[in-house]
């Protein structure tokens, strides 16, 4: 675990030192994040200028769930779209050769090596905004924040093994660069509470993509509206969700004959 | 940026569009993953219905959003443009040096491109949104009438993103940076498009200041004009206003390539 943690930490500051080659990189990644709070807080405003609350929701709650949306999109940014996208990409130029012949999880460095530093503007926006909101709700107590960053670890790691799982897919199907997209296109509708939406599609919601317990679950606890019954599967299905990913991982290794062969 | 002239000019777009389709037809099924991707203005749709089901929200009924959404998702389908990050990389990465060789302005390779995609697109697309429109009662709320002056808008409203896209792209005779506009026009295309909600509904001020933006001439306004009130435009105005982006763009585009190209032959020697 501490040698885990010693590689992340060599990453972190390769990354940060690579990065501050291209300081202009900061002020784009800047102006996107302001844009995409901007943009966001635009939507929420149309939306209660017309009506009390959304699917339950109050404004306030609202900005909660889009602050938490926020570090989702952060997490995508930071980690999953730098690693597992290029997953397709190790395949066919054969590197990923060198990194299963590590002394290391394949996994684990397939899915750290690279961080997209300056997406953490974008992580402090969000979790900027949560808090004011918690703030505003007066549902900022220690308690609270707590139970919002363990829900946060819980849809990282089911947002991270659905992820994960659509790029093993390459190990197969060599030329599937983009199979992240829908996913990600899907995903964005966790800006929005899942009660906001029409029955069908909230089951949609909760079982498909399960942003219901991605982005919901750790919303409705910053914001004491969480019931025993979802914080309960949230955690049952992250951890049920990371062992069926790492399953399949191991499955598509075993079955990898590498690219010159 | 003119185009050859007649029987010379026919061959060569026949060239271009036989590689384009099939280019398109090749990678069809990254084509569904990217229309699954434009999924956005589906969800919108659903939230906005489910909150006018107890009632006309700033007197757009359940019907009247669904017909707005999915003709936006229609016009958002229908202009997606993918050319900045490929003029990004040919300029970059000096590939444009070889498609320079030819006798004949890149650009037509790039529209030829994009036509085909769009027509890829389309027998899978027009199905999907008229039975959209069948299922949520929004056909009653389309003015059939006003078909020919939609497509006309539709085609206007592809002209000013593809040049839009165009000049931003070719920003890459300058910066190494200009793949990162796609994101940002992307985000303004959507929310000040009317993507996320009909115009009608922004708090005024907000709206006043959109009209001064390209982005309403986008999605909004061909959306507006298929439309029975409340969300209905004048078609007159608009088309004219689209008139002007389109313009303003290609000559700006015009300009960018003139300019940058000079900069990049001085660059390779």
């Amino acid at each position: 675990m501490m040698r885990y943690l010693r590689i992340f930490r060599v990453t972190l500051l390769n990354a940060l030192q690579v990065e501050l080659e291209y300081r202009i990189n900061f002020a784009i990644n800047l102006v996107n994040a302001l844009l995409l709070l901007g943009s966001g807080l635009v939507i929420v405003a149309v939306m209660f200028s017309h009506t009390e609350s959304i699917g339950g929701w109050s404004f306030l709650e609202a900005l909660a769930l889009f602050g938490v949306f926020m570090m989702f999109e952060a997490f995508i940014e930071l980690i999953l779209h730098p690693n597992l996208d290029e997953l397709p990409e190790y395949i066919r130029t054969g590197s990923l050769d060198h990194m299963l012949l590590k002394p290391v999880s394949g996994q684990f460095l397939v899915s750290t090596r690279h961080v997209g530093i300056w997406h953490l503007t974008l992580l402090a926006m969000g979790a900027g905004l949560t808090l004011y909101a918690m703030i505003a709700l007066g549902t900022a107590s220690l308690t609270n924040i707590l139970l919002l960053v363990v829900f946060m670890a819980a849809g990282a790691a089911i947002l991270y093994a659905l992820w994960l799982m659509l790029s093993v897919t390459a190990f197969w199907f060599v030329k599937i660069d983009n199979i992240s997209v829908p996913l990600y296109a899907l995903f964005g509708a966790g800006r929005f509470p899942v009660t906001a939406f029409p029955p069908w599609a909230r089951i949609v919601l909760t079982v498909v993509i399960p942003v219901a317990f991605i982005t919901n679950v750790p919303a409705a606890a910053a914001t004491e509206r969480l019931s025993w019954t979802m914080a309960l599967g949230s955690l049952v299905l992250a951890a049920l969700l990371l062992a069926v990913s790492r399953a399949v991982w191991r499955y598509a290794v075993a079955h990898y004959t590498s690219a010159s062969s | 940026m003119t185009f050859p002239g007649t029987g010379r000019g026919l061959r060569i777009a026949k060239a271009l569009l036989i590689k384009g389709f099939a280019e398109s037809t090749a990678y069809r099924a990254e084509i569904v993953l990217w229309m699954i991707a434009g999924a956005f203005p589906l969800f919108m749709m659903l939230i906005w219905m489910s909150l006018a089901e107890a009632g006309p929200m700033g007197g757009f009924t359940a019907e009247d959003f669904a017909a707005y959404f999915l003709i936006v998702f229609f016009v958002h389908e229908m202009t997606q443009v993918w050319v900045l990050g490929q003029l990004d990389e040919q300029i970059r990465l000096g590939e444009l040096s070889a498609k320079l060789l030819r006798p004949l302005n890149p650009c037509w390779e790039h529209l030829a491109d994009h036509l085909c995609a769009l027509a890829v697109r389309l027998p899978l697309l027009l199905p999907f949104v008229a039975l959209g429109l069948l299922l949520t009662g929004g056909w009653g709320q389309i003015d059939a009438g006003r078909l020919p002056l939609f497509l006309l808008s539709l085609a206007l409203s592809w002209t000013i993103f593809f040049s839009l896209h165009y000049c931003l792209g070719l920003l890459a005779f300058w910066t190494n940076q200009a793949a990162a506009f796609e994101t940002l026009i992307y985000s303004l295309y959507i929310v000040l498009g009317g993507g996320i909600a009909p115009l009608a509904l922004f708090p005024e001020l907000l709206q006043e200041a959109v009209r001064y933006t390209p982005f309403p001439y986008i999605i909004s306004l061909p959306v507006e004009i298929l439309l029975q009130p409340p969300a209905a435009a004048d078609p007159l105005a608009g088309l004219a206003a689209q008139l002007f982006w389109a313009a303003l763009f290609i000559a700006l585009a015009g300009l960018l390539w003139r300019r940058g190209l000079a900069k990049y032959a001085a660059f390779g020697s």
